[in-house]
């Protein structure tokens, strides 16, 4: 009996030093709220924010580098985007750019250049001002290294195009005219870099040197990154802008939904990547005391891409049946619970270009199963459909298609794949029908639609559908030249009409951007298009 | 013999559960409530009810008939893991008993380098090689499993290699298969099917851990391993979308598991 | 001397194991479809962009100079550059791998802690109520999904309960300590930071036991089989004859003759738990080696990939290695085979 009793005694005392150790529910009330613990189920209601200067992110996605030219993570681009200033930027709601490094700009008669007068207050964070000079490097570094930064720039200009005129002017000369380009410097891509970056470059310009650091001019200084775990921001308190409110950010992984919901819950999270969670968990979480969930109109679009090259999809009649087979009702109201609305085409409601007139196809399985059997599919056939993986809302919609499709005779097959390997699928053609989603990084027609429809985007260059109408190639390449805001207007509203009744792409829905978020949380805004923005510098927890 | 196995709690219990598995498999259309892919949208994320006695999930399903459908999903992957991989190892763990020299130190060094790949690196590997599929998530399950019975057969065989039945033969002239195929398999192959049959339980463990990680098993398919990872976002109000797939897994487990243990009581009584 | 030279074979038959599986997993990640360059490009690059990149990564080369590539840098010590990260793979890997290791350790040191005694008692009182329940807790804990097991409790003890953390080594306020080791508690230990140690302990607890689970399971069921074995022996019949103490007899003698069967276990599944963390790191956002290598499968980080793999089965191999050397010393009747 000797034995058992030790062992019974061994075990009773590590339960309790453990106990100690944590100091009873320590987990329970991170912020200073009384009283907060056993009838509210563990949730923190209390008014009070725990530190108000120091701003708690959660997100699952890990932080792949933070090199502003060579990575298209938006999870990157977060922190990036505080870390750097650009020529000019998109502020909390703005769709519209406001100067930032660029005081103020010209354009030519022809569209083709631009003249930008720099700021002369601003300065990078070891102290040396922003010049011409660091304008050029920037561009012209992103040319080279060649990856996310270069491909929106292409064609647009090249490393010849800059002209320094003097230490705070500098003339960016375009290849050819093109319409959006004020817009496109707004974006993470426009991140203007610390040209020492240059004494760097190696033999890998300097990416695996900027990897880790931070060669910005922000509002925000990389403190500390523990990779996989947490990365730390601290205000600049030498910004040459206007200072940043918040002081301390911490960008922590979660890799549980669940869990970074309770952390919420708890107070030790004030806000949560709008990506983590579904509108079913979003839903839940509105009665939850202390907790707010913001809604805001967004630009990004769901769509369902037919590959017009594999048979039968290269049946325009096939297409629509499928179009006419897609319970959009259902897809907004019980699997987004209304967090989006039915659109017509890949122009999102509130962008300049957006046709409200273009015919909606409804949800008519009788009319679907009439016109497969005048395309001559009337016993059906099978499909596959990919999307790529870890989001629960798209594979409830794939799963709903796959019911619908099975009463009209096609038996939907569903790959779910990881986005590398999803990436790399959809983009040689190997698909059937893909379902994404697609934000556009700058608010111009043009930029969803060449990407979307223009023959040579085909493939890589993201039109998925691999449509090829020589008509809209036109139209489109008009729209690019034309600075005549009306003409434009009239060019991506016929492109949509076309599209509509072609339907190389099916669009479920356009989504509200939803955001779960502690109610002492002010100063947060949502913007539509850079729905992964947090203005880190305009928030405060009151 | 066969009464003692009767006498033991345990492996009777083993036993049930895993006769319970099957006819679930076996009978689960009739079985089965609810058909399990039944999309309904406005019946989601019911807790469980009299109409639905595990609950419904984020699309509406009845839970419990996905379990039991599930079932068959489990009962496959185990069982042709387990067929595929038992007889590719016993035979080269037999050659290389018996075979010894180069052969022997060949067969060992390739099991030794699948030992010691890194059991998930190599399943998420080749799953990610060959596109998610239960398919793919077998054959991956597959080519981790077989060394784990290479080991065993060749130990077997090393020590019954000299023993007097064998001299017996070898003096009678038979040829080195032939003994191989007559005496030293059925001899060894004892051991290894104990494991095997523990087995069938940890591959249907490692089969819902890949569709856990999103390689296994495809929507709309009622998977267990997939049905816990769909269940994490909205595990706070929905508890049973999580812990009834789990029961299942855990008790599926357990079943093959204590089985498992009573076979090997059986043949090797001092054990118990 | 046989056993010198049986070691230095071991260490030898290493090198073509180790090649075998390097051979092994390049093989396997190129087959995996995905093209890195288009993945490092980006979704809005054109053709000539990804070709450009192509070139640049080497990816043109037919594989086996690829490989020949990255045979010759690993033995130098170079273990590329993160085709994700950017950075070094060794410094990935001097980040990520830390934080596995502890967390393995403080499993094991749990599954010690409480899988041995009760296997003893299993043993010891066997066919009571003891043993049974042992065996069925055992059992249970084997067959248990870890990645359920690891959710209950974060429902329970984070959510219900409040008195543990949901995620990640620390608390969300704390820096980690300076890096000697790379393991927060010895490093907190070494720097005298008490704070840290006391969060980096508390953040172990849940992840810790969830893996613990499924090892205590496996070792109270080795212990109690090995037990009985040597408890049924004459020389232990003796030593109760002789009047010994239970417990000194129990844990004296039989537990140090049946000790060895124990350690292999331990050696393996110390091996295995480095390698399989993957579903406990993910639930618990632990960032260890396991998440490391699924993002780098995921995100076709070759050089990450092979590096991860091979370090891996270095360790799994050296600590079976290191096992079967102290089996042979312990017991030298045995066979070298």
């Amino acid at each position: 009996m000797n034995k058992s009793r030790l062992l019974g005694k061994a075990m009773s005392l590590l339960l309790i030093v453990m106990l100690a150790l944590t100091g009873c529910n320590k987990y329970n009330q991170e912020s200073s709220g009384e009283g907060n613990t056993s009838e509210n189920n563990g949730t923190n209601a209390s008014a009070k924010p725990s530190d108000p200067n120091v701003f708690n992110f959660a997100t699952n996605q890990d932080i792949p580098h933070l090199d502003p030219h060579g990575t298209s993570a938006n999870t990157s681009f977060r922190v990036t985007y505080m870390l750097y200033d650009r020529l000019v930027t998109y502020d909390g709601t703005d769709t519209e750019v406001k100067p930032q490094l660029a005081e103020k700009w010209d354009i030519s008669d022809d569209g083709l250049t631009y003249t930008f007068y720099l700021n002369k207050e601003a300065k990078f964070h070891d102290g040396t001002p922003v010049t011409a000079e660091a304008v050029k490097y920037s561009f012209t570094r992103a040319i080279d290294v060649g990856k996310s930064a270069a491909g929106q720039f292409k064609g647009v200009i090249n490393k010849d195009s800059f002209e320094i005129v003097d230490d705070h002017t500098i003339k960016i000369k375009l290849e050819q005219p093109f319409a959006p380009f004020i817009k496109t410097l707004g974006t993470v891509f426009g991140n203007i870099v610390n040209p020492k970056l240059a004494e760097h470059h190696g033999d890998d310009l300097g990416e695996s040197y900027i990897a880790d650091k931070d060669m910005g001019s922000g509002p925000y200084v990389l403190e500390s990154w523990d990779r996989g775990q947490k990365l730390v921001l601290k205000a600049n308190e030498d910004y040459w802008g206007t200072s940043p409110t918040m002081k301390t950010v911490n960008i922590q992984i979660v890799n549980e939904p669940s869990t970074a919901r309770l952390m919420l819950e708890k107070g030790e999270i004030d806000l949560i990547d709008d990506t983590m969670l579904s509108p079913d968990v979003m839903k839940q979480m509105e009665d939850t005391e202390g907790i707010e969930i913001v809604k805001s109109p967004g630009y990004a679009i769901d769509d369902i891409a037919i590959n017009m090259e594999k048979e039968p999809l290269n049946n325009v009649k096939v297409r629509q049946a499928l179009a006419y087979a897609v319970n959009y009702d259902s897809i907004n109201k019980d699997i987004l619970l209304d967090a989006g609305k039915r659109v017509g085409g890949i122009i999102p409601e509130g962008m300049f270009g957006y046709n409200p007139d273009v015919k909606l196809y409804d949800f008519d399985l009788e009319k679907a199963k009439a016109l497969l059997k005048e395309a001559g599919y009337e016993k059906g056939f099978d499909l596959e459909l990919l999307i790529s993986e870890n989001n629960e809302v798209r594979k409830n919609i794939a799963v709903m298609m796959q019911s619908d499709l099975k009463q009209i005779g096609i038996n939907l097959n569903i790959k779910t794949l990881a986005w590398p390997t999803f990436l790399e699928t959809v983009t040689s053609g190997g698909h059937q029908l893909a379902l994404a989603s697609w934000t556009p990084d700058y608010p111009d027609p043009d930029y969803n639609l060449w990407y979307f429809a223009h023959s040579s985007s085909k493939g890589p260059g993201f039109n998925l559908a691999y449509f090829d109408n020589k008509n809209v190639d036109q139209l489109l390449e008009e729209g690019r030249k034309t600075v005549d805001e009306n003409r434009r207007e009239e060019i991506y509203k016929e492109i949509q009409t076309i599209m509509n009744d072609e339907v190389p792409y099916i669009f479920p829905s356009q989504r509200l951007v939803e955001v779960a978020k502690r109610e002492w949380v002010k100063g947060f805004e949502i913007n539509p298009m850079n729905t992964w923005y947090v203005p880190f510098q305009k928030i405060t927890k009151e | 013999m066969v009464r003692r196995v009767f006498l033991s709690p345990l492996t009777m219990l083993g036993l049930f559960i895993v006769v319970m598995i099957v006819i679930l498999a076996i009978f689960a259309p009739w079985i089965a409530p609810n058909d399990p892919l039944q999309v309904n949208l406005g019946q989601k994320l019911l807790p469980p009810s009299s109409e639905h006695l595990f609950g419904t999930d984020e699309v509406g399903r009845d839970i419990l008939s996905r379990i039991i459908f599930g079932t068959r999903i489990s009962l496959k992957i185990g069982f042709l893991v387990v067929i595929i991989a038992f007889p590719i190892g016993t035979i080269l763990g037999a050659i290389a008993g018996y075979a010894g020299g180069a052969v022997d130190q060949v067969i060992m060094r390739i099991t030794d380098i699948f030992l010691s790949f890194p059991g998930i690196i190599l399943s998420m590997s080749i799953a990610a090689a060959l596109g998610p599929s239960i398919e793919n998530v077998l054959l991956a399950l597959a080519v981790t499993w077989w060394p784990w019975y290479t080991r065993i057969v060749r130990s077997s065989v090393l020590s019954i290699k000299n023993s007097e039945f064998v001299e017996s033969a070898r003096a009678l002239g038979a040829s080195p298969i032939r003994i191989l195929i007559k005496e030293i398999i059925p001899n060894t192959i004892g051991p290894a099917s104990i494991q095997a049959s523990l087995d069938l339980g940890f591959v249907i463990l490692s089969a819902a851990g890949l569709s856990f990680i999103g390689l296994g098993a495809q929507p709309p398919s009622p998977e267990w391993g997939a049905m816990l990872s769909s269940s994490r976002e909205i595990l706070r109000d929905a508890w049973w979308s999580a812990t009834f797939p789990g029961i299942a897994i855990l008790l599926t487990v357990l079943g093959f598991n204590l089985l498992g243990d009573g076979l090997r009581d059986l043949l090797d009584p001092k054990n118990r | 001397m046989d056993a010198l030279r049986y070691i230095i074979k071991r260490i030898l038959l290493m090198i073509p194991i180790l090649f075998g599986i390097s051979v092994l997993t390049f093989f396997i990640s190129n087959t995996i479809p995905g093209d890195p360059a288009r993945l490092a490009a980006g979704p809005h690059a054109d053709a000539k962009i990804i070709e450009e990149l192509q070139e640049k990564m080497g990816l043109n080369d037919p594989l086996y100079v690829q490989y020949g590539r990255y045979m010759k840098n690993l033995v130098q010590g170079d273990l590329g550059t993160s085709n994700y990260s950017h950075q070094p793979v060794m410094e990935d890997i001097k980040q990520y791998f830390p934080a596995t290791l502890e967390l393995t350790l403080f499993s094991m040191f749990i599954t010690i802690l409480i899988g041995i005694p009760l296997g003893v008692i299993s043993a010891s009182k066997k066919d009571k109520l003891a043993d049974q329940f042992a065996r069925v807790m055992a059992l249970i804990g084997v067959a248990m999904p870890a990645f359920w097991l690891g959710i209950i409790f974060l429902l329970f003890f984070y959510l219900q309960l409040g008195i543990l953390p949901g995620s990640g080594r620390l608390d969300t306020g704390l820096a980690p300590p300076e890096s000697i080791t790379g393991m927060y508690t010895i490093d907190a230990l070494l720097t005298g930071n008490w704070a840290v140690f006391n969060s980096a302990i508390i953040h172990l607890i849940l992840p810790g036991i969830t893996q613990a689970a499924v090892t205590i399971g496996m070792i109270t069921r080795m212990t109690r089989s090995s037990m009985l074995e040597v408890l049924n022996s004459d020389y232990i019949r003796t030593a109760f004859a002789k009047g010994g103490s239970q417990n000194r007899v129990l844990y004296g003698h039989a537990l140090r003759n049946g000790m060895m069967p124990i350690l292999t276990l331990l050696g393996m599944t110390f091996g295995h738990s480095l390698g399989g963390s993957v579903l406990v790191e993910s639930v618990f956002s632990w960032p260890g080696l396991g998440r490391y290598a699924v993002n780098a499968i995921t995100y076709l980080d070759f050089p990450a990939v092979m590096a991860v793999t091979i370090l891996i089965a270095v360790l799994f191999i050296t600590v079976n290695l290191l096992i079967d050397i102290l089996y042979q010393v312990v017991d030298p009747r045995l066979n070298y085979d």
